[in-house]
């Protein structure tokens, strides 16, 4: 069995992510799983000045509706199921599991509310 | 193809937290150095180019950008010089910290790489001195490019072979009120 998230009444999957800044510092973040965003991970700008983030750089990201938006890039670490990842992390409204971390694994959503989400890393 | 052969690896890399870069730039002779290199970038002080002058410039990349007017190094200092210490490429606007991303992208990555069969790749650019990485993977590419080059840290412009945005998103999602 793999990692366990839910849907919400709102229709959104979320996933409970461990976020760390590698120098000791780590949150539990509920993150929707956005499968229109092919990054890895978007997290809040409060979140990563509280994790003390590092920056890594910065890119330009294209949004659903044409424009574009300058974003910085942020290192990060992630736990998913019992192995850390490193990620980089873009700013975003709020936490975000894009294509890029979801890369590699399987997802089943049941889509009602309430309804399971499992995330199991494809062998 | 980039700097060094690709290595084509899956979007996540295994890292330990000790494996975490440390923030290279708030040591002042670090910025002291960072003012000094992107004085090379723009150009401006490149006295280095005439026979009579042959400074510490000397080995450096070329230029990126529009020719700039020659001005000597007091003049620069003076120019980006502010309260809070010499100017970085960590204080340039987005749109002129893209500016020279996508320049140096141009000149360096953009003849040694197949565009059309290589789009989706992540191009990863130090600002600062034009290194790159190239790699399936925005974390290996910047990864890789820190591991050859710690200072590259916080001055990398990401985007891919074939575009200059590197990401999608659905929208900039915005909290509950």
């Amino acid at each position: 069995m793999g990692l366990i998230g839910r849907v919400t009444a709102d229709r959104e999957a979320r996933i409970p992510l461990l976020v760390g800044s590698g120098e000791g510092t780590e949150r539990e973040v509920d993150a929707v799983i956005d499968t229109g965003f092919n990054g890895v991970l978007g997290l809040s700008i409060r979140l990563i000045e509280e994790l003390g983030l590092a920056r890594v750089g910065r890119e330009r990201m294209l949004l659903a509706n044409g424009e574009f938006h300058f974003a910085r890039i942020y290192r990060a670490f992630v736990t998913l199921e019992d192995s850390v990842y490193s990620a980089r992390v873009v700013e975003a409204g709020e936490p975000l599991a894009g294509m890029g971390l979801l890369w590699e694994y399987e997802l089943r959503i049941q889509c009602v509310d309430g309804g399971q989400v499992e995330l199991e890393r494809l062998s | 193809m980039s700097t060094e052969e690709p290595t084509l690896v899956g979007s996540k890399r295994r890292h330990l937290p000790e494996e975490k870069h440390m923030d290279r730039f708030r040591h002042p002779s670090r910025r002291c150095l960072d003012s000094l290199r992107l004085l090379d970038m723009t150009g401006i002080g490149r006295e280095k180019h005439t026979p009579t002058n042959t400074g510490r410039f000397d080995q450096s990349p070329a230029p990126v950008g529009n020719a700039a007017p020659k001005v000597g190094l007091n003049m620069w200092t003076a120019l980006f010089t502010r309260p809070g210490g010499p100017m970085s490429v960590q204080d340039l606007s987005d749109e002129e910290f893209a500016r020279r991303g996508n320049a140096i992208f141009e000149e360096r990555v953009r003849p040694t790489v197949d565009v059309d069969a290589e789009a989706h790749k992540f191009v990863a650019i130090d600002v600062e001195t034009g290194k790159y990485e190239i790699d399936e993977s925005e974390v290996t590419a910047t990864d890789r490019l820190v591991d050859r080059e710690p200072e590259a840290e916080g001055r990398i412009w990401l985007r891919r072979v074939g575009y200059e945005h590197a990401h999608r998103l659905g929208a900039l999602s915005t909290p509950k009120a």
